[in-house]
């Protein structure tokens, strides 16, 4: 995400669109500071919580003075505390998310991950939420502080721009778990990957909902990898372990690839659906506005 | 089964070669791929027809063979002898003439052409395709016969050479069929030629021409004669005529002996010819070999006819003795004649052994008392009285035979010559090696009678030369120069100018040289006379001939207008021999051909549709 082309894309008026979304958190976190999201802390914010009695200490101004006028017992009145939100995202740079289709001149999975990292840490960032960005490959390889306000969107995208120079074979559970080792707070987490891992992606997702995440995954994909056209005597290397397999390609071929790489994305879709996990699909040749405003819209990661 | 070209034979030595370009493009396209997960399990799936999947492999390289075979057998092209069962005969006429040695633009000459179309015919020779060859010069001959066996086919056509000689086509074809009347089933003749058959034979002709240039200038006539007023110089005639469709401005050289001595420019329309005339050539002298050459100083199509040949008689010294008591007339004549050394002599002072000295001895009405025919030595011309009178004087006889071939009587014309009298000789009969002829008569009275036996010869004319009006015309001078001339030796028509290919009967002293020469060798050895008997030149240059150890030369010239004229050559049909095979056998060449490509489809298609690899 290096070029002039992708900070384009986030003009004036795609920032002020992106400043009306919210993420959706299917949970309420306990948050550090006050912000514009509801916690399950008690505090000042003008949405009513609860009552209780009051105790020496109390503030005046807080007891429910009609409350005491029909029962003679002094109340106090609670209100919600709006509290920030730790929004982290995952972004896979693997090998084989920095693969590309030969001769394609578009932006690849990486780049698409991480544009949609910046647009949903940037509103994050608008909401006051927490954010911190994480690169994964075989653990986490680099990662991004917490960050606080629009101001520091910049970093951010600064963080994007500078993807770590080795390119590893994925591996997504010990990257789920060094990340769970180092999250101090739980939150909300997208996860930006192929999800092309040999070993799997369920333990690793299962993982993060039992370290109290609620987990957001965005299955990044090229569309020459869901229907690839060449046919022939080739041999492929593959990008993340550089193994060679030779294979004569034909339509027959070339139908079974299509049915396994369909079957092994409705997997994850299903598995996220069962797990209450949201899940969104998106292509590098899909417009990057549509990609936000409405995929992420309808995988109900945005409102 | 006859494959027309064994050579490609050679062909399957590529056979490696295609199995080595089959696995070379089973090299596999490398392609990088984010993951190998759903490849893997996709060729997984694959792998349960891998034994197909081998087939395929194996019928693909299968098919790239059987196309590569298939090829190759066309390119033998093959011929199902199916038509022939009874065998099929087939005559070369191999055309051998002058015109053959035309070049081409390339340098090839017509019959190179030839002999290579001839050659691709006898290697189709077999036991059932027979052949033979007819060799069309001047006189066709068969060079080989029917055979099977291409070797003694090829043999000949490898050192077969055109000849400088022009040859008649009809007579090659009529022997080639005459050949072919005693074979059985398909017969043919392969005319090999530059001009197609003017006349129908008997068998179908293949005439497969070979064309030329047609630019062409030639020396049609080269000669010499001797100047009748003095036979001791020669002029020289030379045409030269262009057989081009362009205008040729150009330059004859006339050589003596290898030395330039006259250049004549020359200018020629298309189709014209001009004579030119050289006189007064000296006769060559003792040392002198007497060649004479003419050399046209331009490159065409036909070099042959670019030089030509003559040669003269070399000069002798001639002693001639007058035995007369007075003769005003023949003592005028030989003392005007500078090709003889003339002295004089009073018949009593004449002896048997002084005669013998001289190279002719003239007796004027005297015959030697001892004069022995059987032992003379000498050449004696007898005037008025002669061993030969055999009766009484003829008064007025009239000259009624003159025979002009005759040397004593060469050029000579005696008409309305009044003889007053003459004596009646006999000819004598052959006999004691004396030929005797009578090259000028009155009747049947002989007014001359020559004899020869062998360098000697003997001459008697029948009239004092005073009782005739003879020494007041022409012919006086002629008849006695030639006569003396004759009597010395000189035969000025002894050794004519020869066509190449004209035969040539050789006396049985006389011995000829095989090859001729044309540029005289420095070490100065000449080729040896070894040749007796009949002798026909088929080459240009000068002939070493040699008799009773004197050596002369006689030249040899192609001098044919049908030879030189190129402009007639017929445009060939076919670039490349039509192979007789073709015409007596069922070619299968065109259906492996079809079936190559079918199995080429067959291949494309199976390939695109992932039946083969």
């Amino acid at each position: 995400m290096a070029s002039s082309h992708e900070d384009r894309l986030f003009d004036s008026a795609f920032l002020a669109q992106l400043e009306q979304l919210h993420l959706l958190a299917r949970r309420i976190f306990r948050g550090e500071q006050r912000a514009e999201r509801r916690s399950r802390q008690l505090g000042s914010s003008l949405e009513f919580a609860d009552y209780r009695e009051y105790s020496e200490g109390d503030e005046m101004r807080s007891i429910d003075w009609p409350a005491y006028a029909r029962l003679e017992r002094l109340f106090v009145k609670l209100y919600e505390q709006e509290q920030d939100l730790a929004v982290s995202f995952l972004v896979d740079a693997s090998a084989s998310m920095h693969w590309r289709p030969e001769g394609a001149q578009r932006a690849g999975k990486f780049d698409t991950a991480r544009r949609i990292a910046a647009a949903l840490a940037y509103i994050a960032l608008a909401n006051l939420d927490r954010v911190s960005v994480h690169f994964i490959a075989d653990t986490v390889v680099s990662e991004l502080g917490v960050m606080r306000g629009k101001s520091q969107f910049h970093d951010v995208l600064d963080f994007l721009r500078q993807p770590p120079a080795s390119t590893k074979p994925t591996s997504l559970i010990a990257s789920a778990r060094a990340f769970t080792r180092r999250a101090k707070r739980s939150g909300m987490v997208f996860v930006l990957s192929d999800f092309f891992d040999p070993a799997g992606y369920e333990d690793a997702l299962a993982l993060l909902q039992h370290a109290q995440f609620d987990t957001h995954v965005i299955q990044v994909l090229e569309p020459a990898e869901l229907s690839p056209v060449e046919t022939g005597d080739l041999r492929l290397v593959e990008s993340e372990s550089g193994a060679s397999l030779e294979v004569t390609a034909n339509e027959s071929v070339l139908d079974r690839y299509r049915s396994e790489i369909a079957a092994y994305n409705a997997g994850l879709e299903t598995f996220c659906r069962r797990r209450g996990i949201s899940h969104a699909s998106v292509t590098c040749d899909q417009p990057f506005g549509d990609v936000v405003l409405k995929t992420l819209r309808d995988g109900m990661m945005l409102k | 089964m006859t494959f027309l070209s064994p050579w490609a034979v050679w062909a399957l030595a590529g056979l490696p070669v295609v199995v080595a370009l089959y696995f070379l493009r089973l090299r596999r396209r490398a392609i990088k791929v984010s993951t190998h997960m759903f490849w893997q399990r996709a060729a997984n799936q694959t792998s349960r027809f891998a034994f197909f999947h081998r087939l395929r492999h194996l019928l693909s390289l299968l098919l790239h063979v059987a196309i590569f075979l298939l090829l190759a057998g066309a390119l033998a092209k093959p011929v199902m002898d199916r038509l022939i069962q009874d065998g099929a005969s087939v005559v070369i006429v191999l055309d051998c003439r002058a015109r053959m040695q035309a070049k081409d633009a390339a340098g090839a000459t017509r019959f190179q052409c030839a002999v290579e179309s001839a050659c691709a015919y006898a290697r189709e020779a077999g036991d059932r395709r027979q052949f033979a060859i007819v060799k069309l010069d001047a006189a066709p001959s068969v060079a080989v016969p029917f055979t099977g066996d291409e070797r003694p086919l090829l043999d000949l056509l490898q050192t077969a050479q055109a000849s400088d000689a022009a040859g008649d086509m009809n007579a090659a074809l009529g022997l080639a069929s005459t050949l072919l009347e005693a074979r059985n089933g398909e017969r043919r003749i392969i005319l090999l030629s530059d001009r197609a058959p003017s006349s129908e034979t008997r068998f179908p002709v293949i005439t497969h021409a070979i064309p030329a240039a047609a630019e062409n200038l030639a020396i049609t006539r080269f000669a010499t004669r001797p100047l009748p007023a003095n036979p001791d110089t020669s002029e020289v005639l030379l045409e030269v005529r262009n057989f081009g469709v362009a205008a040729v401005k150009t330059s004859v050289e006339l050589s003596f002996d290898g030395r330039p001595i006259d250049v004549k420019n020359i200018t020629l329309a298309p189709g014209a010819k001009t004579m030119s005339v050289f006189p007064a050539l000296v006769k060559s002298g003792r040392a002198s070999r007497g060649w004479l050459s003419a050399r046209i100083e331009k490159d065409d199509a036909l070099a042959v006819d670019n030089l030509a040949f003559a040669t003269l008689p070399p000069a002798r010294s001639k002693r001639v003795l007058l035995v007369s008591k007075g003769s005003f007339f023949l003592e005028r004549i030989l003392e005007a004649d500078a090709s003889v050394k003339f002295e004089m002599l009073t018949p009593d002072a004449y002896s048997q052994e002084l005669g013998a000295k001289f190279s002719a001895v003239i007796f004027d009405g005297f015959v030697p008392g001892d004069f022995d025919l059987a032992k003379g030595q000498g050449n004696f011309l007898f005037v008025k009285n002669t061993p030969f009178q055999a009766g009484a004087i003829v008064e007025n006889p009239l000259v009624t035979d003159l025979d002009s071939a005759h040397p004593t009587t060469r050029n000579v014309s005696l008409r309305n010559v009044t003889i007053l009298r003459s004596a009646a000789l006999a000819v004598p009969l052959p006999g004691e090696g004396w030929s005797f002829s009578a090259p000028l008569r009155s009747f049947d009275n002989a007014l001359l009678v020559a004899g020869q036996r062998g360098s000697q010869r003997i001459a008697a004319l029948a009239f004092d030369v005073a009782d005739s009006d003879l020494p007041l015309r022409v012919a006086f001078p002629l008849l006695i120069s030639n006569t003396v001339h004759w009597l010395s030796g000189d035969e000025p028509d002894a050794m004519p100018s020869l066509t190449a290919g004209q035969t040539m009967n050789l006396s049985p002293a006389q011995k000829v040289s095989a090859e001729p020469m044309t540029t005289w060798p420095r070490d100065g050895q000449v080729h040896p006379a070894n040749l007796a008997g009949a002798f026909r030149p088929m080459r240009n240059g000068f002939y070493h001939v040699a008799e009773s150890g004197v050596s002369r030369w006689v030249a040899v010239n192609t001098f044919s207008e049908s030879e030189s004229d190129l402009r007639s050559a017929e445009k060939s049909s076919a670039a490349t021999a039509q192979p007789v095979a073709s015409l007596t056998g069922w070619p299968l060449w065109q259906w492996l051909a079809i079936a190559a490509f079918a199995l080429l489809i067959a291949e494309w298609w199976a390939h695109h549709r992932r039946r083969t690899e």
